[in-house]
């Protein structure tokens, strides 16, 4: 197998890590943060 | 006025009635000490303050400062 | 709907097990339905707003008639309610019997028992639940209040029945006659018909001379105390000692006390933090990081990326192994530690040792703005601040958690630990005295900051009542106690995934790319890296602090590496200095000593070693702090507040030092330095924000919701 193709392959797993970490921090941004029980640091909670 | 602060450790006293208002008022309401209820002040935290109660089958820390507010026979 | 003691467990959604079609919204812990603290407005906001189709209220056996209170307003509401009897083992084990039936008609809604320590009972608790949500009629209401009461209720139900939902009718003509302002605001009352309320009410109180809501707690609680008499029989007097008061007489002992909380905070150090045998924590990250990210992991990639055909020496492999495994590594070697960390401070927590702690603490921390609990985390952050920042969730009030959480930070944690060493060794001939003062500016920048900080409206605005309960000890339900762990610890991991991935790689880039012979690329010479490029542009901030002349750019790029974890200040210097030995600068930094000697004096050493043990944490930390604060603005501002901090101290040090040494001569930033040290000292001994007086305040719209 050609090194070219090993490191396609790599580079694309290696995009794709990074678009799933973009998208899970986007995603918490989005919803505004994780529920961490105390109403105080909530957005949903504080309407 | 003898207020829930100058109770000796040891001593089950009876509230007669709450001064100030607003929240700090309600929350201790909220907890238990109504008028008439009886309250055993069973002991002092090692630095002078809070000081532990037990009403109504419960244990309760209040500050001393709070404790001010509550009047007690 | 319901209501779980236990360990704080997250507000949550969830579906039943088996009955896909069921919603579960666990809500806050809660004592009342009074305007006065978020959660219980937040509480009531989703009781009245969303309109659940039923309530399951789990109330605490042991502690019934304080429970109960909550009970009384809940039924008020009109909905289903299911009483679930929680606890009842103990109950049973301490000789009292609850009469369930009873307690039901007496209640007017139906009484289960669970246990939720043995896991007996939920599941039944829950299908009860939702029966009565199918059936979706409440039962009777019981009539708590007298006479008067009754007829001032009565007569405020028939003015404003058609303006609310007729199932609420009750809540709301109680909650109006306790003059609640939310409700009032809520309803848009008109100022006639609030004076004609206000007719009633007066009326009411003129005639048992007390307030309105003092006779609506008198009473409900006069109300529970009949029906627990006749429904619950108690073993024992009243007042009497309890196994778990028993504990207590040791535990919170004056004399004892302290000496039982030192001894317990030095186990969980030993445990977790220390460098002893019985350090599991510690040796676990060691391993991590040496073997598992220090030699498994990168032996892994490598024969993976070998294999697929992507060779040593490519930008490929550098990006993957120095930049993404390096990096994730260096903060996931952590995920031991903080495993058991959280593992033990769970434990506290759900023996009931947590309530204890802000018992015999609170005296000494309140003094600073912090709580009694914020103790714990100052003692983990000396192992690191990431698990430290974590423990401060612990703490309910708001006030006190965030102030935790901005001044955790200053603690000098392990990893800044060789950076103290280094300009220990190679500047100030080994002196022990940098160590120690190290930990003391430490400590004196929480200090100052939480008596700064307390005074300032946005802190002291929230009435914070220390009106805690002590709950009952009992033994840990493992149950409970791997959740919290697990549920800290994945926390930590996901972010390592995210931030820190994201993160390093762009440092990577930055560190290892930049302009070189007239083209863009990788760099040879770190000097011309882009990150000395932004190390230059920005090293004139730091001119104050003293960090002047060819290395300046140097002290600000170790402090900008610093960022990924503390310890990499040291290996930054490893390179800029052109360290050549083979020594791992973590372990012994010595080679380094002539080459940092010639670049710092005593001062301006010491003004960069304060500014990095006081400004801005490392990645993880920051992460720590954001998924705590859980609001931008806070976190933002908590991280710019360290920084100031430690830039103002950095100068004042510098400036007003070196007039001492003769390092520097009377300036423009020597006067700044003075006026910034003037207005701490006017800070410190300022009269604090009393505005509205704290003890008044009328609801908690003034926390800012």
């Amino acid at each position: 197998m050609p090194a070219i193709f090993g490191q396609i392959l790599v580079g694309a797993v290696l995009l794709a890590v990074v678009a799933l970490a973009v998208r899970s921090l986007w995603k918490t941004h989005k919803s505004g943060g994780h529920c961490t029980g105390n109403c105080g640091s909530c957005k949903h909670c504080r309407k | 006025m003898r207020t829930l602060k100058d109770a000796k450790v040891g001593e089950t006293v009876t509230v007669l009635r709450l001064r100030g208002e607003g929240a700090v008022k309600r929350r201790i309401m909220d907890m238990g000490i109504t008028k008439g209820v009886e309250i055993a002040v069973r002991k002092v935290a090692p630095l002078g303050d809070p000081m532990e109660l037990n009403l109504r089958g419960y244990e309760l820390s209040v500050r001393k400062a709070d404790a001010e507010m509550i009047e007690i026979a | 709907m319901g209501n779980w003691p236990g360990v704080t467990v997250e507000k949550k959604e969830g579906r039943l097990r088996g009955r896909k079609d069921v919603v579960i919204q666990d809500l806050p812990g809660i004592y009342s339905l009074s305007p006065y603290t978020l959660e219980e407005v937040v509480a009531r906001d989703y009781l009245v707003g969303e309109k659940p189709d039923a309530i399951l209220n789990i109330v605490d056996g042991t502690n019934i008639e304080r429970n109960l209170y909550l009970t009384t307003q809940l039924i008020e509401l009109g909905l289903p309610v299911v009483v679930a009897v929680n606890m009842m083992d103990l109950v049973r084990r301490n000789g009292d019997e609850i009469d369930l039936e009873k307690l039901g008609q007496a209640l007017g809604c139906q009484v289960v028992s669970m246990s939720a320590l043995k896991g007996e009972g939920g599941m039944a608790a829950a299908e009860k639940a939702v029966e009565a949500a199918v059936a979706g009629r409440a039962g009777e209401l019981p009539h708590v209040f007298t006479g008067s009461v009754e007829h001032a209720v009565a007569h405020i139900e028939e003015s404003v029945s058609g303006m609310v939902d007729a199932g609420y009718l009750r809540w709301y003509a109680i909650k109006l006659f306790e003059r609640d302002e939310k409700v009032m605001e809520s309803l848009r009352i008109s100022p006639e018909l609030a004076d004609h309320l206000e007719a009633h009410i007066a009326d009411c109180e003129a005639e048992l001379d007390d307030d309105a809501e003092s006779i609506v707690t008198n009473q409900r609680y006069a109300y529970i105390h009949g029906v627990v008499s006749r429904a619950v029989k108690k073993k024992a007097a009243a007042h009497s000692l309890t196994a778990s008061d028993r504990i207590d007489r040791i535990v919170t002992n004056r004399v004892l006390a302290l000496p039982i909380f030192a001894g317990i905070m030095f186990l969980i150090y030993a445990i977790a933090m220390g460098g002893w045998s019985v350090s599991i924590g510690t040796r676990g990250t060691d391993w991590a990081n040496d073997v598992l990210f220090g030699e498994w992991v990168p032996g892994l990639f490598h024969s993976i990326l070998t294999g697929v055909g992507v060779a040593e020496g490519t930008w490929l492999y550098g990006l993957i192994q120095d930049g993404i495994v390096a990096g994730v590594g260096a903060v996931l070697g952590f995920v031991p530690q903080i495993l058991v960390l959280c593992f033990l401070l769970a434990i506290l927590e759900d023996v009931g040792y947590m309530a204890r702690v802000a018992f015999i603490m609170d005296r000494i921390f309140r003094r600073f703005g912090l709580s009694g609990k914020s103790f714990i985390p100052m003692l983990v952050a000396t192992g690191c601040g990431v698990p430290g920042i974590m423990a401060s969730r612990t703490i309910e009030q708001d006030r006190d958690r965030r102030m935790t959480i901005m001044t955790t930070g200053f603690i000098p944690c392990g990893a800044k630990m060789p950076i103290i060493g280094l300009f220990a060794g190679a500047v100030f001939g080994n002196s022990p005295l940098v160590a120690v003062s190290a930990f003391m500016i430490g400590i004196a920048a929480v200090v100052i900051s939480g008596i700064m900080l307390k005074k300032f409206r946005i802190f002291a605005g929230e009435p914070a009542p220390f009106v805690m309960e002590l709950p009952a000890y009992h033994a840990p339900a493992p149950g409970n106690v791997l959740r919290a762990t697990w549920e800290r610890g994945w926390s930590f991991i996901r972010r390592a995934g995210t931030v820190i991935l994201l993160s390093s790689i762009i440092l990577w880039f930055l560190m290892g790319y930049g302009f070189e012979g007239g083209s863009f690329g990788a760099v040879e010479d770190m000097n011309n890296s882009l990150l000395a490029a932004v190390g230059s542009a920005v090293a004139w901030i730091f001119y104050p602090l003293g960090w002047v002349g060819e290395n300046a750019w140097k002290l600000t790029c170790a402090t900008i590496t610093g960022l990924i974890a503390k310890e990499e200040v040291v290996n930054f210097f490893g390179i800029a200095f052109n360290y050549a030995g083979e020594a791992d600068l973590m372990e012994d930094a010595s080679g380094l000593y002539p080459a940092i000697a010639a670049a710092f004096t005593g001062l301006n050493a010491y003004s960069f070693m304060i500014f990095n043990l006081l400004c801005a944490p490392c990645f993880a930390a920051m992460g720590a702090i954001k998924r705590e604060m859980n609001n931008a603005k806070w976190t933002v501002g908590a991280i710019g507040y360290m920084c100031g901090f430690a830039y103002v101290v950095s100068m004042i040090v510098y400036q007003i030092g070196g007039l001492f040494t003769g390092e520097t001569t009377f300036g423009v930033f020597t006067a700044v330095a003075l006026v910034l040290l003037a207005g701490i000292i006017y800070l410190l001994v300022r009269k604090g924000y009393q505005g509205e007086a704290v003890r008044n305040l009328r609801s908690v719209s003034a926390a800012g919701i």
